[in-house]
């Protein structure tokens, strides 16, 4: 099996095959030099000193017992695996005499080597060419715990894991019909990581699944680490700081996406699933909206985007008024701004982004550190380093009302990837509106629009449905008997939803 | 880009804009709330509350000049901070200055970008500069100009707009009264500003007369004695006015002005019989059809309509609009203005004493 596609004249080519050796013992350790946790055993097959077999596995991805009881137990006792010779002796192992799900018959190196990264072990028959292998993985996973960064208050409380294959088991669990496909492909040159794609036969758009699978098979590089590895190469464009695509802990808003007509992606060793095409309203909506009732969902949704106008605006909307429109703000509130701001040596502006920077800090520094003390940095940052620098008259108690407001706010936005798209586009705003006042804002607000109305997710536009002019607005969330049609993504097979 | 490029240019130049807005920073501006302005020296004097809040008076800078613009522009240099007139409420007016003009003064209004059209306008019985020195003058401005169903109400636009037509107005008029040791701002009446001077004022009866010729004074109780009942306190609650122009040979002979009330009685000695209801109405109705008389005759003896029944007469006999013109112009002064008052008093709620 070849892992990778050759591409001659490739500026990085890929060696094909990427292990020359001969598949023998000898040949596998040579591949396996200088590796501590290689292992290589001799059996004899009924304990017949003329029937040897050779074992190997790599020590700590397999798991013992498996590999005593149902590979070791049997060599050892079947008396019929003794009595014939060694091609019978090959099929029947082939075909059931070893207790595993998994036999393979592997004829070169390149796929026994990806075996045993696995967790599988190899049999080798002297003079046999091809060799068995048997997956004895030790499945060591962490698990299934409740989403911390999406929580739900009426809903399920699992979450994906780092094992793909339990991800893609809750998926299966959830829709239990074969039109949920699911295709995988091994990327990263090292790594050789391997990434489901999902979609929903009849639904979904192929060609988006067509788009999916070929970004992820030009993917070519050493390995996937973080969530980055694999967004970066997925995304439509990596020319803006607003998301494309939507990445959920949870296997039940996964879902609802996969129903929608999204296609999904899963990675082994990341607890996360990616929904595509990522269009604006998704960014908006939660599985909670679904838990409650349509005009209180509906009424959160609209808080959201008021929230995210808040967020965005609110900063640069303060400088602009402060230091160009003074006449904007009433009278009485101009006062108690202007008595302020007399005692403090800083300008507006320069007030305004070294508050939003020193939020940024405070909520960096609040991640980075473990959790009893992040929050302990967070609460005396903002409330005792707040409450100081306005006594101090460092900063004007309005500015610090203005930025606490807008970061607040900013945390309604469901999804983290816009709410840091966003918090990057308040200080464009500000510096804007620092600039030229309410004018400056105006042109910032409309180059953004102007930026998302270009954007597109696998073909579909990021403000869907706004400029589709799709059945049903992102904002509404209708009583769900009268959800006739599937939302968001424009380009769907089907996109009716129910009767 | 090219499209970001064109984008920025169309709005930019849409927007009017030759060149960036000029920063002033709020907090090293002295926002100013109230303004007054007196005759002085054959110039003017101007007067500006800046700052304070609800229970700290603010600082009043003053300034003189040969107009109102340049002492406005000397109060620049009186402070520590640039003045910023954009949050401007009230504009006091002295009498000299009003009896002298108030034509430039509007125009400056008119000019001035910072002073918006909506500044409520008064009028000072004496100084504009004395009025602003009282503590919590702003407040108490505000305070007066917020009773708009009572009171008649006159902002830098009525005046330009009074100015522009016929040319009366009545602005409120404000007097200084001793309370204690301290001094406190009182609502005298109006002062009735004719082709932009001074001419005379409203008080009293009159005022309130003026008051419901402009279809105001809801929530202005009077006390009508009743024969054996004794004082019977009433409020307005609704007052509908209407202008009947009466017409011979297409010629415009005289008005009727009808005006409907609503009362409640809000305060009695006894329960009224029917006989006291009725005279109660009646009497009311006459106390109101006094104050309305009496208004009408100073205003028609100084040609002044500044309640505007000439546009109330052209609404109800469209077709005559000219001649209403015509014979408003040419005998406003002479022309017969009967009134009729209907009043209706509900007595629900009142209870002996």
């Amino acid at each position: 099996m070849g892992i990778f596609i050759k591409e001659e004249g490739h500026p990085h080519p890929r060696q094909e095959p990427r292990w020359t050796q001969e598949l023998t013992p000898d040949g596998l350790e040579r591949v396996f030099r200088d590796c501590g946790d290689f292992r290589r055993r001799e059996l004899w097959v009924g304990g017949d000193r003329g029937r040897p077999l050779t074992l190997c596995y790599i020590e700590g991805l397999v798991r013992n017992e498996r590999v005593n009881d149902y590979i070791l137990r049997p060599l050892a006792q079947d008396e019929g695996l003794r009595r014939v010779d060694e091609g019978q002796m090959f099929e029947r192992m082939k075909n059931g005499a070893l207790y595993n799900l998994y036999a393979q018959e592997r004829t070169t190196m390149d796929p026994v080597v990806a075996d045993l990264a696995i967790g599988s072990c190899v049999l080798f028959f002297p003079g046999r060419r091809e060799v068995l292998t048997f997956f004895a993985g030790s499945e060591d996973k962490r698990s299934i715990g409740q989403p911390d960064n999406e929580p739900s208050i009426k809903g399920a409380r699992d979450s994906f894991v780092e094992s793909l294959r339990s991800n893609t088991a809750m998926v299966r669990r959830r829709i239990r019909v074969p039109e949920l496909r699911l295709r995988e492909q091994l990327v990263g040159r090292q790594t050789l990581t391997p990434v489901d794609v999902l979609w929903m036969d009849g639904i979904a758009d192929p060609a988006v699944v067509a788009q999916v699978e070929g970004r992820i098979r030009s993917m070519d590089m050493g390995g996937i680490r973080t969530t980055g590895d694999l967004e970066e190469y997925l995304t439509d464009s990596a020319r803006t700081p607003f998301p494309l695509l939507s990445a959920t802990q949870r296997p039940d808003w996964f879902c609802g996406g996969l129903l929608e007509g999204r296609v999904g992606v899963l990675c082994e060793g990341l607890p996360m699933g990616w929904l595509m095409p990522g269009t604006v309203d998704l960014f908006f909506k939660t599985n909670q909206d679904r838990t409650c009732g349509w005009l209180m969902a509906t009424a959160i949704r609209l808080l959201r985007y008021g929230c995210m106008l808040v967020s965005l605006l609110l900063p640069a909307l303060y400088v602009a008024a402060v230091t160009f429109h003074p006449e904007m703000i009433p009278a009485k509130l101009a006062l108690s701004i202007s008595a302020a701001r007399r005692q403090v040596p800083f300008s507006g502006v320069f007030e305004v982004l070294a508050l939003l920077a020193a939020f940024e800090v405070l909520q960096e520094a609040g991640l980075r550190l473990p959790g009893p003390i992040g929050q302990t940095v967070s609460i005396l940052g903002g409330l005792v380093v707040g409450s100081a620098a306005v006594e101090a008259r460092i900063v004007s108690p309005a500015v610090l009302i203005a930025v606490a407001v807008a970061g607040i706010a900013g945390y309604t936005t469901p999804n983290q990837d816009l709410a840091n798209a966003l918090r990057l586009c308040r200080f464009g705003l500000t510096l804007l509106a620092s600039v030229a006042g309410v004018l400056g804002l105006s042109l910032g607000v409309l180059a953004m629009v102007r930026h998302l109305a270009g954007l597109e997710s696998f073909g579909v536009p990021y403000l869907s449905p706004f400029v589709t002019g799709g059945r049903t607005g992102g904002i509404v969330r209708l009583p769900l008997p009268l959800e006739k049609w599937r939302q968001g993504v424009s380009t769907l097979r089907n996109r009716r939803n129910q009767r | 880009m090219k499209g970001v490029l064109t984008a920025l240019a169309a709005v930019l130049l849409l927007g009017g804009c030759s060149a960036m807005p000029e920063a002033k920073e709020l907090g090293q501006a002295a926002v100013i709330r109230a303004v007054g302005a007196d005759a002085k020296d054959g110039g003017a004097a101007v007067y500006a509350v800046a700052g304070g809040a609800e229970d700290v008076d603010g600082e009043v800078l003053h300034a003189s000049g040969s107009s109102v613009a340049t002492a406005a522009l000397g109060v620049q240099e009186q402070g520590d901070r640039a003045v910023w007139y954009g949050h401007v409420g009230q504009l006091v007016l002295g009498e000299e200055l009003a009896r002298a003009g108030v034509a430039s003064l509007a125009d400056y209004l008119a000019r001035e970008p910072q002073l918006g059209p909506g500044v409520e306008l008064w009028v000072a019985e004496g100084e504009a500069g004395r009025v602003l020195a009282v503590s919590g003058i702003v407040g108490r401005l505000e305070h007066l100009g917020a009773d708009t169903e009572r009171k008649v109400s006159c902002s830098a636009a009525a005046l330009m707009s009074a100015l522009a037509g016929r040319g009366s107005v009545c602005v409120p008029a404000l007097a200084l009264e001793a309370d204690g040791e301290a001094l406190r701002v009182v609502p005298t009446g109006y002062a009735l500003l004719r082709q932009g001077k001074l001419v005379d004022w409203l008080r009293g009866e009159r005022a309130a007369g003026y008051e419901l010729l402009a279809g105001r004074g809801l929530g202005e109780s009077v006390g009508v004695t009743v024969g054996d009942a004794g004082t019977v306190s009433v409020m307005l609650e609704e007052n509908v006015l209407c202008v009947q122009p009466q017409f011979r040979d297409g010629e415009l002979t005289d008005l009727e002005v009808r005006c409907t009330l609503r009362g409640r009685v809000i305060q009695q000695e006894r329960l009224l019989s029917e006989t006291e209801r009725e005279e109660l109405v009646l009497l009311y109705e006459r106390l109101q059809a006094e104050r309305l008389v009496a208004a009408l005759e100073l205003l028609q003896y100084w040609d002044a309509d500044p309640a505007r029944l000439e546009r109330l007469a052209m609404l109800e006999r469209p077709s005559h609009k000219m001649q209403i013109a015509r014979q408003f112009a040419e005998n406003y002064r002479t022309l017969a203005i009967r009134v009729a008052v209907t009043a209706q008093i509900s007595t629900d709620g009142a209870g002996p004493g």
